[in-house]
């Protein structure tokens, strides 16, 4: 007998895979099935992270309009604007969410039953409440703008709505919009979103209303519209909330830790640094120094919105990145439930 | 009455009728002519077209199933010395493991599922009913394990059913049915926990002491989900069959999500309070 | 099966998949149980969980392999080697059943003095170096005729002279036959057997077959270990012992073993043969082999002294054993088929009876075909033989070279397509093609014989689609619409046409034939009143009972059909006797006299299944009595006793003429009385335990340019091929790759290789690879795996290739025809093909 054992053919040529494990990288624990993914990524298109950043731009738009008059904001052009803005993204939400069903014709099921647990039918119902109180608040907004007509029997019913009861009522639904699609991808067993699970919400959130100031301000400076403390409130709000924001990322991909990895890495990782990090959060923050000014509020604006966008999308996608990887979602699923020290048994 | 399966790896022979059974009884179309070089295993996974999965698990650092205790007492790395001289340690074991939904005693993605579609039938068997299933896709990520996807010439998604029909009908499933060796049985869960033990017992005393039920509270069903009402008998870590030993309810952090979303609305709103202020 | 035919009397497993459970030690050895039967395979995991060990010894290490205790890897075609190497050691520690051994086997009978064993020469006595061909007269036992001694087709005479023996008490057909039941004098076959295989040796073993000795130790201790009075051992083969040239001597080798440990005959013992597609046991039964009549009976032969039928008959009848009774079956199967116009008297019709005139085997024939010799046309039912035949391209240029051919299949099959395959011009393709659909199992009535003999009936679920129907509504519309043509013909040579009875009552609008009604000629009537027969028993010489195949006589006794019984295992016992219908007369255990000592009592408790019940005085237990009911143990026959009244109380084996299991086999075979190891006939090494003879040498080869092999140990063909079954595929893949879910299952064919030769050429998992031999050139994928080892042979190290063979250019998964690359190198007694050992040339890419 010789003495040839099976690492002999793959020191002679270097590399000879084989039908059982094609390890392709040795340092890697012998873990897992052929490196097929033990769970499944998520199957979302294109309009769900649209539907995310609306979602959450009208929730913003809402919210910070509710609570600025609530502090006295008397200020109509703003009223307008924000109630204008949620209007629009309350219309093409339901819209991308049902064209995103792979049976867009049952969409209607969603409204058979309330889920406590379930975010999606949590925010199903979020959704629909606050896209009717906030879309009810605009239509009377419209009403008295003269845009539906003077003197029509509409006309004179919206306009006759109790508008502010109606926005508060719309608040805390939008409040809720604005969160609950962080945690419904928080609530899955995709590792790098489950790992966040706490901070999602909130994440998703803090953009919410800072993408929902910057519509604000987009749409008001673009149109040289609002009061001038208006304007110093709104860029004082963005401010405030760009730099929770840019705490809640900090900590989240603290929290992500090595799970985080498709978020910090290749084009991604670029793409969420540069676009979000970089470009939506840090930019406009510098650009929102000092005295208020339209050009520059302009384009602070324009990057707060576009790295909302891309911070949801990048979070979605790095989803996807992270249920690829087999021993992302063992040892999450491991180190999980057991204390940590059991990482090293 | 709950019902479920017990899947012994330690009996199956990897025949794959049961795969071809699950897909002839639902007819569920094939996912494609590929060449994996996945040992025999060229289907891969669990999908929406693919309700049993039998994995083909080369496993070289091994020993293999044998009534053989002098194998056993070899431990570990046993090598084999075969003819030429290769000592071939792949031939320390080739396992079978034939996987499934695993019914689960609190359902990830019954929980998700937003229409209701997903239920608990009579048979307390996690079942997705295809005509309130809209395909939202939410309990694809939701399952900790892997098991369902979305079909997308159909647009819904789809799992094992338990055999919903034909249990109503008074029959085992189609892939317990197939089962030559019993690899799979099928019946009530207490019975089958049952027989897990005492099967598992069986082998200890036969010195195979790494085989344990995957799918209790403690292994595989763990987290919140308490258990899953199919287990499996297993030899090696569960990674080693593409599962997870560890999962987890991702719903038990609704509380902490939500408390912490409130906590920054609250934030959220007194900065914007503070903004707008006077 | 000449392989247990001539050893024991019948060519059939001698038991049942179910009784494996009985086992104590189930070694699988040419057979891939697992992926090729695997709800047989039910059995021998059942064995395991209680207790028994499982030995898989194989080439690969396949999903059987995975399951066994102990894995013995040995080179293609080495299996004499291995089996003769557990005779060694069985004999040489004395671990055979000696009382068995003694009693039931004929160990202690002597053998001529002309008798030369194999030994120096490679060749037995008897060989003619120019007809290439051994005459067995040197063969015998000492004083003995023997004739038709066993199944499956007559037997030259042979006669002798009565000699003297040391205690010639035993008498044989009147004769005495000398003995020694001491088994020790020199020409007792025992001892001859001893000298025989005294030379493998556990070293030879390992040098020839490349298994490791302590592997062969082990699997020898545990069998022996595993085998006696209170334990037995069943062997399990398929067609990785059958494929090969010298296929019908590894399974008397293993039969000859079997003896020797007392394993036959026994609960859990015995050899299970594991057949192929689900009815192939019953397509030998009734009857598709080219040379025999239903029920085994010998084909009329023209160079044989068959002349008129009273000759035939004569020629036919054996003196002594159960072969004494073939007038009756004869005469039965000609009233069956001829009815009233068949005479047994005068036998006339029979002078019209076709005869044969040569070997019209398949491959003479398929040759005949190619070469426009002779063979116009051809008629396909269920066989895929463009893909499937060894040397397939062969088997197609021959279709393309028929004026016509008639392929009745449930789908297109290459065997209807060949006009349009090899890239051939249809055109120039003057081959007239009917392509006829056929009904399925579910859309028809009937019954599979399977592996162990057992008839189970199929009731019809479905009508069939369309315009597809039985294949015995093909054959009885034909033969109807024939016998209409010739209907007024006064030409004496049409007689049998005209005579034949071919009058099945028809069912339903399409006049599907009555198929009970065909199993009811088979199992026989009386002629008087058409009432079913009991058994084969109650058949007559004289003309008065008709049966169309005598072995599965029975099965329609008192008008029940017997192959319907459908009891659940779970309500019955192990033997399961009320399930199915198996021959001979529902015997489930061949032989199972055996299960009793020579006195009738039970070897042990624990494996007690058929005994001697002296009050009753008949034999009873748990099984049919495989042996005259009423026959004492200590019944001793007189001088002049003939037919099976000669077979002693304590002569098991009641087909063989001296009711013993035949260790040295004097007749029946062509290759000699006792198994010797051959290469295959393309093999890379020499034989290193007869040196002067490389392959079989009755092995039937070819000397064709279309034909050509690779030499032996030609360097251009280092590496060993050998070809098998996937479970997820049937065969030419006919069944199955047309099917999306097998076919998703294994996609694409692909060539198992070692790492090893993988590192040597460069080729990577995945990789194509292109293997070659003299014939043709195949592409596929490389499965580089480490289930296939690498044999040493004299210091060098031997690669083997493992091709599945289930693909070609036809269906929803294609792939290139494996079978193109095989040799028509055969069989010397059934004419097999040699699949499972021939060379080749394995290139990295696509070349
Ligand atoms: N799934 C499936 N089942 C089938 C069939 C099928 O096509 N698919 N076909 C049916 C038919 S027709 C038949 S005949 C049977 C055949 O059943 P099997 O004979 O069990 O099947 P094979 O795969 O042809 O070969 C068996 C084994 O023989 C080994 N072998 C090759 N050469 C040698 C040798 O020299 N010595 C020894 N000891 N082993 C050797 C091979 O490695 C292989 O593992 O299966 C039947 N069952
Ligand atoms: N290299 C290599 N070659 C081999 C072997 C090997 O091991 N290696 N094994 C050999 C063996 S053991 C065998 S058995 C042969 C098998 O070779 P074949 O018998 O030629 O191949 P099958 O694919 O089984 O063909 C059976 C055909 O019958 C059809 N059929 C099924 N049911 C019916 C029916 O009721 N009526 C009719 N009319 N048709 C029906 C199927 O559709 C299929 O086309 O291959 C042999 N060839
Ligand atoms: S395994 Fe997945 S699909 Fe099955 S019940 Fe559990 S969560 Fe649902
Ligand atoms: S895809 Fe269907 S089953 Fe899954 S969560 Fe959505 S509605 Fe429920
Ligand atoms: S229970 Fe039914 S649906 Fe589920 S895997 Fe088995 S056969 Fe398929
Ligand atoms: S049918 Fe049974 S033995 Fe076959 S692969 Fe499935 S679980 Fe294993
Ligand atoms: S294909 Fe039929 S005969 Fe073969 S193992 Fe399966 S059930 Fe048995
Ligand atoms: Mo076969």
């Amino acid at each position: 007998m010789t003495d040839v054992t099976r690492e002999a053919p793959q020191q002679r040529n270097g590399h000879v895979e084989t039908s059982h494990h094609p390890r392709k990288d040795d340092r890697r624990q012998d873990k897992g099935y052929y490196d097929i993914p033990p769970i499944k990524e998520h199957t979302w298109t294109w309009e769900v992270p649209v539907y995310f950043w609306l979602g959450g731009i009208g929730s913003g738009a809402h919210v910070v309009t509710t609570i600025a008059r609530m502090c006295g904001n008397k200020d109509l052009a703003f009223l307008r604007a924000g109630r204008y803005i949620t209007l629009v993204a309350m219309m093409l939400s339901p819209v991308l969410l049902i064209m995103d069903l792979g049976r867009p014709e049952r969409f209607y099921n969603m409204l058979r039953i309330v889920k406590w647990r379930s975010p999606m039918s949590m925010g199903t119902w979020g959704l629909t409440l606050f896209a009717n109180l906030s879309g009810l608040a605009a239509a009377s907004q419209a009403a008295r703008d003269g845009l539906l007509g003077r003197e029509n029997f509409l006309a004179r019913s919206f306009a006759a709505l109790p508008d502010r009861l109606l926005s508060i009522l719309a608040a805390p639904f939008g409040v809720f919009v604005g969160a609950y699609t962080g945690v419904l991808i928080a609530l899955t067993s995709t590792p790098i979103w489950a790992r966040n699970a706490v901070l999602m919400g909130p994440l998703f959130l803090t953009s919410a209303m800072s993408t929902g100031l910057s519509a604000i301000s987009f749409v008001l400076n673009l149109g040289g519209w609002g009061e001038r403390k208006t304007l110093e409130s709104l860029q004082k709000a963005e401010r405030a909330s760009l730099l929770l924001e840019m705490g809640l990322i900090a900590a989240s991909l603290l929290r992500m830790g090595r799970w985080g990895k498709p978020l910090r890495s290749g084009k991604l990782g670029a793409a969420f640094f540069g676009g979000t990090v970089a470009g939506g959060v840090l930019a406009p923050l510098a650009l929102l120094q000092g005295r208020e000014s339209r050009g520059r509020g302009i384009l602070a604006s324009l990057l707060v919105l576009a790295g909302g966008y891309i911070l949801r999308r990048a979070i979605l996608e790095a989803g996807k990145h992270s249920a690829r990887d087999p021993e992302a979602t063992f040892t999450f699923a491991w180190q999980e439930n057991l204390p940590l020290r059991d990482e090293n048994v | 009455m709950a019902t479920g399966f017990l899947t012994d790896t330690t009996v199956c022979i990897g025949c794959k009728a049961c795969e071809v059974a699950c897909k002839q009884w639902n007819q569920l179309p094939a996912d494609g002519y590929e060449l994996t070089g996945d040992s025999y295993d060229n289907t891969k996974t669990l999908s929406g077209t693919t309700w049993r999965h039998v994995a083909f698990i080369e496993n070289p650092k091994k020993k293999r199933l044998t009534g053989d205790v002098d194998l056993v007492a070899l431990a570990e790395d046993v090598r084999e010395q075969l003819p030429g001289g290769a000592e071939l340690d792949a031939l320390g074991r080739w396992a079978f493991m034939s996987d499934v939904c695993k019914h689960c005693v609190e359902a990830p993605c019954q929980q998700a599922c937003p229409t209701g579609s997903i239920i608990r039938n009579e048979f307390d068997n996690v079942f997705i009913q295809p005509d309130i299933c809209n395909g939202c896709g939410y309990c694809i990520p939701a399952c900790p394990y892997g098991v369902i996807t979305r079909v997308p010439e159909d647009g819904r998604a789809f799992k094992c059913t338990l055999c919903y029909d034909r249990q109503k009908d008074g029959l085992e499933p189609a892939c317990a049915k197939a089962c030559p060796t019993e690899s799979i049985m099928f019946g009530e869960v207490e019975e089958l926990e049952r027989r897990a033990e005492q099967r598992v017992q069986e082998l200890h005393d036969r010195g195979y002491t790494s085989a344990f039920v995957y799918g209790t509270p403690e292994v595989g069903g763990t987290g919140g989900i308490g258990g899953n009402h199919s287990k499996f008998i297993l030899m090696d870590e569960p990674e080693t069959y593409n599962l997870p030993r560890h999962p987890f309810l991702p719903q038990e952090k609704l509380n902490q999500a939500s408390a912490a979303s409130i906590a920054a609305a609250a934030v959220l709103g007194a900065v914007v309070a503070w903004a707008f202020r006077g | 099966m000449p392989g247990l035919g001539v050893t024991y009397g019948r060519g059939g497993a001698t038991s049942t998949l179910q009784d494996l459970q009985n086992s104590d030690c189930i070694i699988i050895e040419g057979s891939n149980m697992a992926e090729a039967h695997p709800v047989g395979f039910r059995h021998p995991m059942i064995a395991r969980e209680k207790g028994a060990t499982l030995i898989h010894v194989d080439p690969r290490f396949t999903r059987t392999s995975a399951m066994c205790d102990i894995y013995a890897p040995i080179r293609p075609g080495t299996d004499i080697a291995f089996l003769g190497g557990l005779i060694n050691y069985v004999i040489e520690n004395e671990r055979y059943f000696e009382e068995y051994v003694v009693n039931y086997t004929n160990a202690a009978t002597l053998v001529t003095e002309d008798f030369e064993d194999a030994d120096a020469s490679g060749l037995f006595s008897g060989w003619d170096e120019e007809t290439k061909s051994y005459s067995a007269e040197t063969w015998r036992y000492e004083g003995m005729p023997l004739r038709h001694a066993a199944v499956g087709g007559s037997q030259d005479s042979v006669v002798g002279e009565a000699g003297e023996g040391p205690a010639a008490e035993e008498t044989h057909g009147g004769r005495p036959r000398p003995n020694d039941p001491s088994l020790q004098h020199p020409r007792c076959v025992f001892q001859i057997l001893k000298r025989h295989f005294a030379k493998y040796t556990p070293e030879m073993v390992e040098r020839v077959t490349g298994c490791p000795k302590e592997a062969f130790l082990k699997v020898a201790e545990t069998i022996c270990d595993n085998s006696g009075r209170d334990r037995t051992t069943a062997f399990c083969y398929a067609v990785g012992w059958t494929q090969h040239s010298k296929g019908v001597q590894i399974i008397r080798t293993v039969a000859i073993l079997q003896l020797l440990l007392g394993n036959i005959g026994r609960p859990g013992g015995g050899i299970m043969a594991l057949r192929g597609h689900a009815t192939i046991q019953g397509s030998t039964d009734i009857a598709t082999l080219y040379d025999v009549l239903p029920g085994y009976l010998p084909m009329p032969d023209a160079n044989k002294t068959h002349d008129t039928w009273q000759e035939y008959v004569e020629t036919e009848t054996a003196e002594t054993g159960w072969w004494s009774n073939i007038p009756k079956y004869l005469t039965s199967i000609m009233k069956a088929w001829y009815g009233e116009a068949f005479d047994p008297e005068n036998g006339e019709l029979f002078d019209h009876f076709p005869r044969l005139t040569g070997d019209h085997s398949y491959y003479p024939t398929l040759m005949d075909m190619k070469d426009g010799k002779g063979v116009k046309g051809c008629f396909v039912f269920g066989q895929n033989f463009a893909v499937g035949g060894p040397h397939a391209r062969l088997a197609r240029d021959a279709i393309r070279n028929l004026d016509w051919i008639v392929v009745l299949d449930a789908f297109e099959v290459e065997t209807a397509t060949a006009w349009k395959l090899d890239g051939v011009r249809p055109e120039e393709c003057g081959t007239e093609v009917f392509f006829m659909p056929s009904a399925l199992i579910a859309e028809k009535d009937g019954s599979f014989t399977q592996t162990q003999r057992m008839l189970q009936w199929h009731d019809k679920a479905v009508e069939p689609p369309d315009d597809a129907r039985s294949d015995a509504w093909f054959v009885f519309h034909l033969g109807r619409r024939i016998q209409d043509l010739y209907k007024d013909s006064t030409e004496p040579r049409d007689a049998l046409i005209k005579a034949m009875t071919w009058d099945y009552p028809t069912e339903g609008e399409t006049e599907e034939p009555h198929i009970e009604s065909i199993l009811k000629e088979i199992n026989g009537y009386n002629v008087a009143d058409g009432s079913p027969v009991g058994g084969f028993a109650e058949l007559k010489a004289d003309g008065s009972t008709a049966c169309g195949g005598w072995i599965y006589s029975g099965v329609y006794a008192g008008g029940e059909n017997k192959a319907r019984r459908r009891k659940p295992w779970s309500e019955q016992d192990n033997v399961a006797a009320e399930w199915g219908w198996a021959w001979p007369m529902d015997r489930r255990i061949l032989y199972n006299r055996a299960s009793a000592d020579p006195e009738g009592k039970p070897w042990s408790e624990k494996k007690k299944y058929v005994w001697w019940d002296e009050e009753q005085g008949k034999w009873t237990g748990l099984d049919v009595p495989d042996f005259q009911a009423d026959k004492p143990p200590d019944y001793r026959p007189d001088p002049d006793a003939r037919g099976v009244d000669s077979i002693p109380g304590d002569g098991p084996f009641i087909m063989q003429g001296d009711g013993r299991g035949w260790l040295f086999a004097p007749v029946g075979l062509k290759d000699g009385p006792l198994p010797v190891h051959y290469e295959a006939v393309e093999s890379p090494v020499p034989n290193l335990l007869y040196e002067k003879v490389h392959h079989d040498p009755v092995a039937k080869t070819f000397d064709r340019p279309d034909n050509p092999y690779n030499p032996p140990e030609d360097p251009r063909f280092p590496y060993v091929v050998t070809t098998y079954r996937l479970t997820e595929h049937h065969t030419s893949g006919a069944m199955s790759r047309w099917i999306p879910w097998l076919s998703e299952l294994q996609p694409e064919l692909f060539a198992e290789i070692s790492p090893d030769l993988a590192a040597d050429k460069g080729v990577n998992n995945g990789d194509w690879v292109t293997i070659e031999t003299t014939r043709a050139k195949i592409h596929c994928k490389a499965l580089v795996s480490d289930r296939i080892p690498v044999y040493d042979f004299e210091g060098k190290k031997l690669h083997t290739i493992g091709l599945p063979y289930h693909w070609g250019p036809n269906g929803l998964v294609k792939g290139d025809v494996v079978n193109d690359l095989v040799p028509v190198s055969l069989e010397p007694n059934v004419a097999i093909h040699e699949a499972k050992a021939f060379t080749a040339n394995l290139e990295a890419g696509r070349v």
